[in-house]
């Protein structure tokens, strides 16, 4: 089964016993679809297979850094999206220079209920935020606590707050969706 | 309370659009390799080329040093630059490991940027101007070599020779200068989206550091003075 789901439970503990390439190589595999995820937001098409190279790489630089303090997850998060702004690719494009990039949205009026097809609509509104807010919107996404996205962003977790709930409103409007959740 | 329809959204349809991408773990492998890595060469190339032209340079200098040894003037004006290249290539090699340590992607996004920020405003700025000053040494050694007049040379025209010795340096560090401009631009915007008015620690990190910069700048300064003043003597 291919792993697009964040995968194994304990890995955390894997890590702190044996930091080798193997098990590195393991913990990446089973949560490449993080990588997948900020490559489609952070890089155009023609790009995708580059960052995700560097991403991975960035990754293994970075690896003696991790301490296993906070999850693997967290961490991976922090390295992958700093290097998708700021690594070697990102210092080549401008500032949310973005907007204009191929997400290969399906104007097929039949998709638009398609769980796929609007994703994809998702992807495309959140491309056109800045890259910070798209930072914050992602890691929200992913279900991080409002502190991992401070500890990520090394912004206040009340600016994170205030931030995320204009992101949130924004997205809403522009997908359509009611408020409906209390 | 229902979940967020965004967060569900994102879900369902991600479990979904990456269902054929193929990332498998001897990929992943070939991944770590740095050679792998496109971002890499360019890096790599920079430093080969910037250490090649010290390397040229000493060499030149050596040569310019034995062919005017009996050029009194000639000799402080060569002595000075060859300082400035060793400084050049000492500082340059302090340059590519500071570069690699602001590399460290674990830190925070923010922490990121300012260590980035200082970076381009201080050492990579100065490195810059190292840089420019490197091409100057090549190109007059290059002269001084070429017309070596048995341990004289002759400038026909000075008022010439410093202009154009002025616009090479612009031209040099005006153009190692555009390379940086664009992602220098991306960090300050990058950080002043991030938090207004959090910016203490980059600036204590500035204050730190600005006595070593002064130190730096002050050398450099004197060392240019002793090449100017070799020059002018050299002209009268």
């Amino acid at each position: 089964m291919h792993p697009v789901t964040n995968g194994l439970q304990n890995q955390n503990q894997l890590i702190k016993q044996v930091p080798d390439k193997a098990y590195f190589v393991e913990m990446v595999y089973n949560n490449i679809a993080i990588i997948y995820k900020i490559c489609k937001l952070y890089a155009k098409v023609e790009d995708r297979e580059d960052l995700k190279q560097e991403i991975i790489y960035q990754l293994w630089l970075s690896f003696p850094n991790y301490r296993g303090d906070s999850k693997f997850q967290s961490w991976m998060y922090r390295v992958a999206l700093n290097t998708a702004m700021l690594g070697l690719r990102a210092r080549k494009m401008k500032y949310t220079g973005l907007r204009d990039q191929d997400l290969s949205i399906s104007e097929d009026p039949f998709e638009k209920e398609d769980e796929e097809a609007r994703v994809r609509q998702l992807y495309r509104q959140i491309s056109k935020l800045k890259d910070l807010d798209k930072t914050i919107v992602f890691l929200y996404l992913e279900q991080c606590t409002y502190e991992e996205i401070s500890e990520i962003t090394g912004i206040s977790i009340k600016n994170v707050s205030v931030r995320l709930s204009r992101i949130r409103e924004k997205l809403k409007k522009q997908m359509h969706i009611q408020n409906s959740e209390s | 309370m229902k979940k967020d329809e965004l967060i569900h959204m994102w879900q369902e349809g991600n479990d979904r659009m990456f269902r054929d991408e193929i990332t498998d773990k001897d990929m992943i492998t070939q991944y770590l390799n740095e050679k792998t890595l496109k971002g890499n060469r360019s890096v790599n190339f920079n430093l080969i080329f910037y250490g090649a032209i010290q390397v040229v340079n000493i060499i030149l200098l050596s040569m310019n040093l034995a062919g005017y040894l009996n050029n009194q003037t000639m000799i402080w004006i060569l002595i000075a630059q060859l300082v400035i290249t060793i400084g050049s290539l000492v500082f340059g090699v302090d340059v590519f490991y500071k570069f690699r340590e602001i590399n460290n992607y674990s830190d925070s996004l923010q922490k990121l940027i300012q260590k980035q920020l200082w970076f381009y405003r201080r050492p990579y700025e100065i490195w810059l101007l190292l840089a420019a000053v490197s091409g100057i040494i090549l190109m007059t050694n290059l002269n001084l070599y070429v017309d070596n007049d048995n341990g004289s040379y002759v400038i026909n025209n000075k008022v010439l020779f410093s202009a154009v010795t002025v616009v090479a340096f612009l031209i040099f560090y005006g153009a190692l200068k555009a390379t940086s401009m664009l992602g220098l631009r991306k960090l300050k915007a990058y950080l002043s989206d991030l938090q207004q008015g959090e910016l203490d620690q980059s600036n204590q990190l500035d204050r730190v550091q600005k006595r070593y910069l002064w130190l730096w700048v002050l050398v450099f300064i004197l060392l240019l003075a002793a090449m100017v003043f070799g020059l002018v003597t050299a002209i009268k």
